[in-house]
C-alpha cells in the first residue's frame, strides 16, 4: 500500500525545474526541507497575491495539468481578464509528487500546504483531502452547492468555533485594560459586556 | 494529530496542571473533529450581555454558557458558547492563586508550566490561528487557568461525566 505524501505545488517549483515542459511529471526526487522553506522566504508575499489574481482572471490552457486556487484571503481578484502576458510563472500548479514513505508514515498521510510564509499540515481523511483538492481545482469562485463540499469549506475555516475565539478575545481585551489601568483606588463593575 | 503530538513530558506538564483525567480527555479531544460534527456549531450567541449581568449580580467567578447541539453521528453535546470572568476581587496583587510553598522560583515556575499548557492546548485545538496568546500573557490565575482550559471542553450528554463534576 503506497503511503504516498501529496504536496500542492503553489510556487510552481516543480514547474520551474522542469523548465520547458507543460505537462505534469510525477517526479520521484528527494527534496531537502530547507530548499523548500528558503524559496517560501524568497517568494514576496504580494507578488504571490498579484499572481493569483492575474492567474484566477487569466483562465489559460491545460486545465488538466493545473488549476486555479483562489485564496480565500482578503484581496479582490480582477474583473476583466488580463491582456499582456505575465512574467511571472503560472501559479499555482498542481503536480501530485510520489515521495517515498517516511520513517514513520501515518495511518492517513497528512495534507501539507506551503502559502505564503506558512506551512498548514492537516490531518484530514484521505476523501476530505481529495474533496479539497477538487474544490481548489473547481476554484472557489463556483456556487459550493452540495453539503460535503460546504463541510470542505468550513473545515478548512479552520474550525475554530467562533464562540470560544469571541470570548477569548474579550478575555485578553479585559486583561489588557486591567493592566493598562492599574490604579488600586478604580472602581470598575465586576463586568463588562 | 491527536496522540503523536503529545510528548511524554508534555503529557505530564499538562497533567500537573489540568489533573489526569482532564487530559486525558483533551489528548483524544483534540484529534476528533467534535465542531464538524456538529448540527448546529455555536456562533454568535448573543449570551455576553447575560452572562454578564449574572456576575455583576452575584458573587461568581465566573459563568459559562454550554451550549447544547446534537451530533450528526448520534446523540448530543455540550461545548463552549460563552464566557465571562469576574474582575479579580480584592486589592490589585491578590490573583487568587494557590501558592503550593510560597517559594519565589517555585511559583514562577508554576506560572511558566501553566502558560505552556495554554500554548499546547492552543496548538493542537487551533491550527490555523496563528497567533498564539499564551505566550504575552502575564500570570495567569487559577481561576483563570479554569476558565480559558473549559473553552476546550466538550461533554457528551449520553456520559456521566458532566460540567458540575469538572
Amino acid at each position: 500500500m503506497s503511503r504516498a505524501t501529496v504536496e500542492l505545488d503553489f510556487f510552481g517549483m516543480e514547474k520551474q525545474i522542469s523548465a520547458n515542459s507543460r505537462f505534469p511529471k510525477f517526479l520521484n526526487r528527494q527534496r531537502s526541507f530547507r530548499d523548500i522553506q528558503s524559496a517560501i522566504s524568497k517568494i514576496n508575499p504580494e507578488l504571490l497575491k498579484s499572481v493569483i489574481a492575474s492567474g484566477s482572471a487569466n483562465q489559460q490552457s491545460t486545465p488538466e495539468n493545473g488549476y486555479q486556487f483562489d485564496s480565500k484571503k482578503s484581496f479582490s481578484v480582477p474583473a476583466t481578464p488580463k491582456e499582456e502576458q505575465t512574467p511571472f510563472p503560472r501559479l499555482p500548479v498542481y503536480y501530485p509528487l510520489q515521495r517515498p514513505a517516511l520513517e514513520n508514515p501515518p495511518q492517513t498521510a497528512p495534507l501539507t500546504i506551503f502559502y505564503n510564509g506558512t506551512v498548514a499540515v492537516f490531518d484530514v481523511p484521505r476523501d476530505t483531502a481529495e474533496s479539497i483538492l477538487k474544490l481548489a481545482e473547481n476554484g472557489f469562485s463556483k456556487a459550493v452547492e452540495s453539503t460535503n463540499q460546504k463541510q470542505v469549506l468550513e473545515s478548512l475555516e479552520g474550525d475554530l468555533p467562533i464562540a470560544r475565539r469571541k470570548s477569548l478575545q474579550r478575555f485578553l481585551e479585559k486583561r489588557k485594560e486591567r493592566l493598562t489601568s492599574l490604579s488600586p483606588y478604580a472602581c470598575t463593575p465586576d463586568c463588562r459586556s | 494529530m491527536g496522540e503523536k503530538f503529545w510528548v511524554n513530558v508534555e503529557k505530564a506538564m499538562v497533567e500537573s496542571v489540568l489533573g489526569i483525567e482532564a487530559c486525558e480527555f483533551l489528548i483524544s479531544s483534540a484529534s476528533n473533529n467534535v465542531s464538524a460534527d456538529m448540527v448546529s456549531p455555536p456562533s454568535n450567541l448573543g449570551v455576553q450581555k447575560g452572562l454578564c449581568q449574572l456576575i455583576d449580580g452575584s458573587n461568581w467567578n465566573y459563568a459559562i454558557f454550554w451550549y447544547a447541539s446534537s451530533l450528526k453521528s448520534g446523540g448530543s453535546i455540550l461545548s463552549w458558547g460563552g464566557g465571562v470572568l469576574a474582575n479579580p476581587k480584592g486589592s490589585g496583587a491578590g490573583k487568587g492563586n494557590s501558592i503550593v510553598d510560597g517559594k519565589f522560583e517555585a511559583v514562577e515556575k508554576r506560572e511558566e508550566v501553566k502558560k505552556r499548557v495554554l500554548q499546547k492546548l492552543h496548538t493542537c485545538f487551533n491550527m490555523l490561528d496563528g497567533d498564539n496568546y499564551a505566550a504575552n500573557l502575564d500570570a495567569v490565575s487559577d481561576v483563570e487557568m479554569f476558565y480559558l482550559t473549559s473553552m476546550y471542553f466538550t461533554f457528551r450528554c449520553d456520559s456521566s461525566y458532566s460540567p458540575v463534576e469538572s
